[in-house]
Parts: structure tokens; C-alpha cells; sequence
């Protein structure tokens, strides 16, 4: 099989996909941006190429926050890092339905970045006691907030209509 | 069988599992629905030795994170050391010196069997088996006396640097590792005869906690986990990193997805290792073991990713770099997380005795999981 099949290259342009094709030391690693709405179609193309989910997490930046998925075969030197951005009051939509073990690393960026999962089942704090689940210990101070131009290298900007 | 109302709340428990019961490794706390002796529902807590290592990620220079990372999973610390190490010689794009590439092989792969062999001792014990865990610490003791002479450490082995390993090692240490290769296949008769083949270990695990192949994707599981599944996932064949793909070995497959499966892949694992040591201490190179990089670490503006397989599984470290010499964002994947998290679907409708004999079989780290 090779590396990167074609169709699956196809089916993620399919969805209004920015994509680009790394070689680092590990096989490929498939860099898709999606707008937030286009997220849960790319994730089921993923999802039907069997694809496992890796991790899910976030990063502050200024004026977003990106959120980053990554995906990987279980087959061939595969990686895919899928990126978004959840909305100004912090609302993405989940992909638990999709992928169950999404469930922990959502409620875990519910912690970290106080993201609000829409359709996600449960969204008790995961990692953090009850009396802490608004302290979103890796939101930045002021201070360090980068912006995305200053994190230009990472490709975590998401141009298109509600990107904001 | 008709339940009336009141035979109903007799038998419906709600039941604290830990986070101070034996069998839970540490602290980690299932909320059990029970009906009688058998499980309606799980609800893990985690957290309760949460460390926040990301935001320590956040605040001090990238090579001080090298403190931290054996610290996560510290049964097998070296994959995740290696991991944080790659990822910065990724980063930098540094050629590390092959004596150091086989020198992390063999430390890593000895740090393997050390995790397999506490993971013997203590999924038996928490089956009441009492004996196995003395044999295995005996064996794991030697691995251990190796790995303290080469990395300096018994637990928390702080040898992975950018660029290397932290200090060269002596033949002497290198002779006494085949003599603990020769040892080691000559105990997997005792562990066969003593476990393998013993008709109670069976018949608690045979057929009990079965993980399909699709079920173990959709949660991400990795690892022995994984494999026991029988899908052959293994980052050291289908990626491999530092090395690994100069070595012959097999990658050990489960059929049933049981907890048996998962014993048994984990226990050929052992040898799988011992084979990738020995070839590795065959064709060891002379040389440095430290390539040359610059005191203060400041990648390139952008992200970068690299897995390797820890003795649970996949383990990815993610970062963001916004070129300073403090990490923007490190993001670290433990494999335990992903594992732990297919438990509640796993165990409905278990008995409390199959839960236990699962749990253990899933080999939890908790604070890789809390983090």
C-alpha cells in the first residue's frame, strides 16, 4: 500500500481543505486546516480510511484558539494533524460520535482551554477537580500570547467565511 | 426471574474502586454501578496525580523538560525521553552517532522488559496470585542493576539528551546484558510452567475483556493492547525511529483480543526485545554518543510531532514552536489514556472479578494518564 493514497488526498479536498504533505523522519505527515463546519466531514473521511484517533488538543493563540486533532494508520507511516479553530466564545463541535476516544481528550481541552464540545455526551471536567474546571491552567497570560503571524511555521491559521 | 422494588435496592451498589484499592496501580478511582457482583457501569476519575507537565512544558528552556519526561511514565521512562529527544533532533535536524542510536536501542528495549515484567507481577497479583511477582522482580532486578550502571538511575533513568545519551558505557556492563539475555530465555520456561499453563490463570483471563479490532481503533488503544487485538501496529515496523528498522524482529500477535492475548503478546514481547539487545550489542559501534548541539535550543517557528512505541503504546510528543528557546506548546500522548478509555464500554454487564482481571490486562500507568 502506498503511503499516501490518492483517494484519500481527494476525499479530504472534498472538504474545502488546505492541505500539505510533509516527509519528516516518520513516513508522511498529512497537514489538513478545515473550517470549523467542514471538521466533522474530514474527521469521517479519516475515520472511514481506519484511522485511530492519536490525540486531541489546543493552542492559544491570539485571537483564536486552534484546535489540533491528530490521526494515524495503523498500517502504513501515516499521520495526519487535522486543525481548526473553536469560535470566540470557545464553542467547537465534537467528534465523539465519530470517534469515542475522543471523548477523554475533549473533556481534558475542556480543562486545559475551557472549550465548550457541542454534541459532546459529557462534559464534567476530566483531569481537573470539580472546584478548579474554570481555571484553564494552559490559556496564556497576556503576556505570552503569540498571535498566529508570530506562529507562522505551525499553519494554524484557518482562512474561510466563519472562521471567526 | 421477577426483581421486586426492594430486592432491586438491595442489589443495586453504587461502588467506590479505589483510588487506595490495590488492584487500581496507584491512584486512580472507578465509580462502579453494580448489581449484585456484576458491573452496570464505570465511571473512571482521573487526576489524582496530575502534575500538569504541559504547563512545566511552558516555562522553562526545552531541554529542561528532559526532567520531566521520565518522571510521566515511570515503569517504562526511556521510549519517552527518546520520543522528547527525537523530537529536538527532528526539530534541529541533528544526526545523532550510531554507538548512541544502539545505545538508546538497548536501554530502551531493557526499560521494555522491565515495564512487561512489573506488569506480570502485578496483573497476577491482582488475580491473588502471589508467587509470580517474586520470580519477576528477581529478573526485573538484574535489568534494573544494568540500566543503573548505564544511565545512572534505577527508576527514573535521566540518560536521553538532545543530540545522544548523557555518558558512554563500559564493556563490562555490556557482557553482564548478555549474561541477562541468556538468563532471561531460560526463565520464560519457569513463567510458562508457573503461569502460562496454569489452569486458573486460563480460566480467569481466557475469553474475558475481549477487545475487537474496530472497538480498540475507534478509542485509539495502542500497544500490547492493540495487538492482542491482532492488528499488527507497531511504530518501531511501520515507522521506524532511531534505528529500529537495522533490527530483525517480530511483532507478536494476539486472535481473540482477550486478556490472555494480551498476557501472551506482552510475554513474547520480552523475547522480541532480548533478540533486538543481543543484535544490538553485536554490531555496536565505537564512536562519541553525543553529537554536537547548541547550548540554548531554539527550533524553527512551527510544529513538530514524532512517535515511538513505549511499552504501552504510541507515544506522541507535540509541539509548537514559536522560535524562543521556551516551548510554546508541548503536548504529550500517553497511551495509557486512550487505553484506560474503552474500560466502561469494555466491562457492562462484566462481573466484578472480570473487571479486575481487565483492568490489570490494559497495564495502567496512572500518572502517564494524568499527566
Amino acid at each position: 500500500m502506498s503511503a499516501l493514497p490518492d483517494e484519500l488526498l481527494k476525499k479530504l479536498q472534498a472538504c474545502d481543505a488546505h492541505i500539505k504533505t510533509t516527509s519528516p523522519q516518520q513516513g508522511s505527515l498529512l497537514h489538513v486546516r478545515v473550517t470549523r463546519t467542514a471538521l466533522k466531514q474530514a474527521a469521517t473521511v479519516l475515520r472511514n480510511a481506519g484511522l485511530y484517533p492519536v490525540f486531541m488538543t489546543a493552542v492559544h493563540t491570539d485571537p483564536h484558539v486552534a484546535l489540533v486533532y491528530q490521526f494515524a494508520a495503523s498500517d502504513r507511516p501515516l499521520r495526519v494533524l487535522l486543525a481548526t479553530t473553536a469560535d470566540k466564545g470557545g464553542h467547537a463541535p465534537s467528534l465523539t460520535p465519530l470517534f469515542p476516544g475522543m471523548q477523554w481528550h475533549e473533556r481534558e481541552a475542556r480543562d486545559m482551554f475551557g472549550i465548550i464540545f457541542e454534541g459532546h455526551p459529557d462534559m464534567r471536567p476530566l483531569i481537573l477537580c470539580d472546584e478548579d474546571r474554570d481555571l484553564h491552567p494552559l490559556l496564556k497570560d497576556p503576556k505570552h500570547l503569540k498571535t498566529l503571524e508570530q506562529l507562522k511555521g505551525a499553519d494554524l491559521e484557518i482562512t474561510g467565511g466563519e472562521a471567526s | 426471574m421477577t426483581i421486586s422494588a426492594n430486592e432491586d435496592r438491595t442489589f443495586r451498589m453504587h461502588v467506590n474502586l479505589g483510588p487506595q484499592h490495590p488492584s487500581t496501580h496507584g491512584v486512580l478511582h472507578l465509580e462502579l454501578e453494580m448489581y449484585g457482583e456484576y458491573v452496570l457501569g464505570i465511571d473512571p476519575v482521573l487526576g489524582y496525580g496530575h502534575r500538569m507537565h504541559e504547563k512545566m512544558a511552558e516555562t522553562r528552556p526545552w531541554q529542561s523538560f528532559f526532567a520531566n519526561t521520565p518522571r510521566i511514565d515511570y515503569a517504562c521512562s526511556l521510549p519517552h525521553s527518546l520520543c522528547y529527544a527525537s523530537l529536538l533532533e527532528q526539530a534541529l535536524d541533528i544526526e545523532v552517532p550510531a554507538r548512541a542510536r544502539s545505545l538508546r536501542i538497548i536501554t530502551s528495549e531493557l526499560n521494555r522488559i522491565t515495564s512487561h515484567l512489573l506488569w506480570v507481577g502485578a496483573f497476577l497479583l491482582d488475580l491473588g496470585a502471589f508467587t509470580p511477582i517474586l520470580y519477576c522482580f528477581d529478573d526485573r532486578e538484574q535489568a534494573v542493576d544494568i540500566l543503573e550502571h548505564i544511565t545512572g538511575n534505577r527508576l527514573t533513568h535521566a540518560y536521553m539528551c538532545a543530540g545522544g545519551v548523557m555518558a558512554d558505557t563500559d564493556d563490562a556492563i555490556l557482557r553482564k546484558t548478555r549474561e541477562f539475555i541468556q538468563r532471561m530465555r531460560g526463565r520464560f520456561q519457569i513463567y510458562d510452567r508457573l503461569i502460562t499453563n496454569n489452569i486458573i490463570f486460563v480460566t480467569r483471563t481466557r475469553d474475558i475483556g475481549i477487545i475487537t479490532p474496530d472497538m480498540a481503533r475507534a478509542y485509539g488503544a495502542t500497544g500490547p493492547v492493540l495487538r492482542g487485538s491482532g492488528v499488527p501496529c507497531d511504530i518501531r515496523k511501520i515507522a521506524p525511529y532511531g534505528g529500529y528498522d537495522t533490527f530483525e524482529f517480530d511483532v507478536p500477535l494476539g486472535s481473540n483480543g482477550d486478556c490472555l492475548d494480551r498476557y501472551s503478546v506482552r510475554l513474547q514481547e520480552m523475547r522480541q526485545s532480548l533478540n533486538i539487545i543481543e543484535q544490538a550489542l553485536d554490531q555496536l559501534p565505537g564512536g562519541p554518543v553525543r553529537a554536537k548541539v547548541p547550548r540554548t535550543i531554539k527550533p524553527a517557528p512551527g510544529h513538530y510531532s514524532f512517535s515511538v512505541e513505549g511499552a504501552r503504546g504510541d507515544v506522541t510528543y507535540w509541539a509548537v514552536s514559536d522560535g524562543s528557546e521556551i516551548p510554546y506548546r508541548l503536548k504529550i500522548r500517553s497511551a495509557c489514556m486512550a487505553n484506560l478509555s474503552l474500560l466502561p464500554e469494555l466491562c457492562q454487564g462484566m462481573l466484578l472479578a472480570d473487571l479486575i482481571s481487565t483492568l490489570g490486562s490494559l497495564d495502567l500507568v496512572i500518572p502517564e494518564i494524568d499527566r
